[in-house]
């Protein structure tokens, strides 16, 4: 008997924008979620990128395209990558929901949706992460010695189910930097609501 | 019950006196020079998690425990999830909800008390209890607890060492946009006695490694970044299976510790690559341990039961589908199967046999629950 654990969170993120003269690999992820703050796997996330595509059917782009990517200890990672998205911009935000945790194999199933779209881009089953760390917005690599200049408004929150009641609390989300691939980035989100611009520069030697 | 059953979670530093004993106790017994009297009947115990029909999915938690023909019910509370941790001396659990956080508990049976220790606000899957103290995760530690004479909690931290990326256990394939710790302390995987020494297993997905909260010595796995299941055997070894999350095709391996080095003494492959793995546990065997695998999806859960020791890993026992999730020992030749598909439902294997038993009676919990933790 499976076990439907329904919607357990939304996450909204922001309009993103990459400046147009922007033509190297950059991975921007937008929704990413994991289950120990110091920890690889399980996760999932959800961006765009330019550059190399990866899984089982990677698509390498020189314009930016949206990707999700998931993986846990035994799973691996797997991406899909967007080919059904020329463009980047078309998307103003994403849904990541917890769609089931099944009790007898304590996977949990995902999906995520770009806007309003009732059809995922991608459900996937991960390895036990019934309850997650969420960050939107926090992770920016590329290659060393390149720039990349990003802008768009951030527009965090997230929703999830009131254990007595099943009303939709929504809360202000903390948007926080993960920089963690290449020392050469400056980055900056100033994690305040008032400041409204997302950022990430770096100067080329 | 039968004799003998469910001492090999003893440790060792104690196991010898406590074997004595109880030798000397079934020795008096079978001459019968001293029957029954002053002899506490022996006890068995099943937990059980009953879902409540809301989409959150929690519910009650509960313990029967059987000692002769008594019957005794606990009421464990009110959890999201539960899982044993161990089953053997004692039953030690992680329970985890939103309003409450996470707990370890432990269970003695004999006692029918229940022992609840508070573990932070993150899900665990690993914990120890070992002679009254727990050792759980928290951040980038583990906490070790004990209760003083005056019954109050009294907390140490053992802060964990960050794990290096070990590119020899395999590196992220290309266009890889996932997220890369570098150094990180990781996941605790296992928490597991050792020659009275309680011992860390962490895992990062780019490298694992082995920490004795003792002294804090550590040894990193190499050529390994995923781990799961853990136990001291009954050779003194430490069992762990073992895998490379960036290698689909790396087969399972379980790999042989020596505590007193914290160095992989042996390696031996399963044969099974880690793909649809959803549970893995490892327990004290005779000359070594046992190892469980569980593979598939909801509908299509198969178990695959090994011994490995000195001499490396038995051939597999691929068990028939929705036997259950966990595996907890028995005796000397047998394990008992339970929780995800087979969910009320206690199975008994008998590794040397072959033969299994399904269903057993006494063992079985209430309709519609999942059985997560058994001691016989």
């Amino acid at each position: 008997m499976d076990q439907v654990w329904g919607l357990k969170a939304q996450l909204y993120t922001y309009d993103l924008e990459v400046q147009p003269d922007i033509h190297h690999a950059f991975t921007a992820s937008h929704v990413y979620m994991w289950r120990n703050y110091d920890d690889a796997f399980p996760f999932c996330e959800s961006g765009v990128y330019r550059g190399a595509g990866a899984g089982s059917h990677p698509i390498d782009t020189d314009h930016p395209r949206y990707y999700v990517a998931w993986g846990d200890y035994v799973n691996s990672y797997q991406e899909e990558d967007a080919s059904s998205v020329p463009e980047i911009g078309t998307y103003k935000y994403y849904r990541v929901k917890l769609d089931e945790y099944d009790s007898i194999t304590q996977m949990g199933t995902w999906s995520v949706y770009y806007n309003d779209m009732s059809t995922p881009v991608d459900t996937f089953s991960i390895w036990q992460m019934p309850a997650a760390h969420a960050v939107c917005g926090g992770e920016v690599s590329g290659s060393s010695g390149t720039v990349l200049k990003a802008h768009g408004i951030p527009d965090v929150h997230i929703r999830k189910q009131d254990g007595n009641t099943y009303d939709w609390n929504e809360t202000n989300f903390p948007s926080t930097w993960k920089h963690l691939q290449y020392q050469s980035w400056t980055l900056a989100w100033p994690n305040s609501p008032d400041y409204q611009t997302f950022t990430a520069s770096g100067t080329k030697p | 019950m039968r004799p003998l059953k469910n001492r090999r979670f003893i440790s060792l530093g104690v196991c010898a006196v406590l074997l004595a004993a109880l030798a000397a106790a079934v020795g008096l017994i079978a001459r019968g020079e001293r029957v029954a009297a002053g002899v506490a009947p022996s006890s068995s115990a099943v937990v059980w998690h009953m879902p409540n029909s809301d989409s959150l999915q929690d519910g009650n938690l509960t313990a029967r425990i059987t000692t002769g023909a008594a019957t005794t019910t606990l009421d464990l509370g009110h959890w999201q999830q539960a899982r044993a941790v161990s089953c053997g001396d004692g039953i030690t659990l992680t329970a985890w909800s939103t309003a409450q956080g996470a707990s370890v508990m432990h269970l003695d049976p004999g006692s029918a008390s229940l022992r609840t220790v508070p573990a932070g606000s993150d899900v665990l899957y690993s914990a120890l209890y070992d002679r009254g103290t727990s050792y759980y995760q928290e951040a980038e530690s583990v906490v070790e607890t004990a209760a003083g004479l005056s019954g109050q909690l009294s907390s140490t931290k053992h802060p964990l060492p960050a794990l290096a990326p070990d590119a020899t256990a395999g590196l992220p394939p290309s266009g890889y946009k996932g997220p890369l710790p570098g150094a990180s302390v990781g996941t605790v995987e296992a928490v597991v006695s050792a020659g009275g020494h309680p011992l860390a297993l962490t895992a990062t997905g780019q490298a694992a490694g082995v920490v004795d909260l003792t002294d804090m010595k550590a040894s990193e796995i190499s050529g390994y970044s995923g781990l799961y299941g853990a136990a001291t055997g009954s050779d003194g070894n430490l069992y762990v299976a073992a895998w490379r999350c960036f290698d689909p095709s790396f087969t399972i391996k379980v790999l042989t510790i020596d505590p007193s080095n914290l160095q992989v003494v042996a390696e031996a492959d399963t044969g099974v690559t880690p793909g649809t793995t959803v549970n893995v546990v490892v327990i004290p065997w005779p000359d070594g341990a046992a190892v469980m695998i569980a593979q598939g999806d909801s509908h299509n859960v198969q178990q695959y039961v090994w011994t490995v020791d000195a001499n490396g890993l038995e051939p597999a026992s691929k068990l028939p589908a929705g036997i259950g999730l966990y595996m907890a020992p028995d005796d000397n030749d047998s394990v008992l199967l339970f929780g995800g598909p087979a969910m009320n439902r206690v199975s008994r294997f008998n590794i040397a046999t072959g033969a299994l038993a399904t269903d057993i009676p006494e063992l079985r919990a209430p309709a519609g629950s999942y059985v997560i933790a058994v001691q016989e």
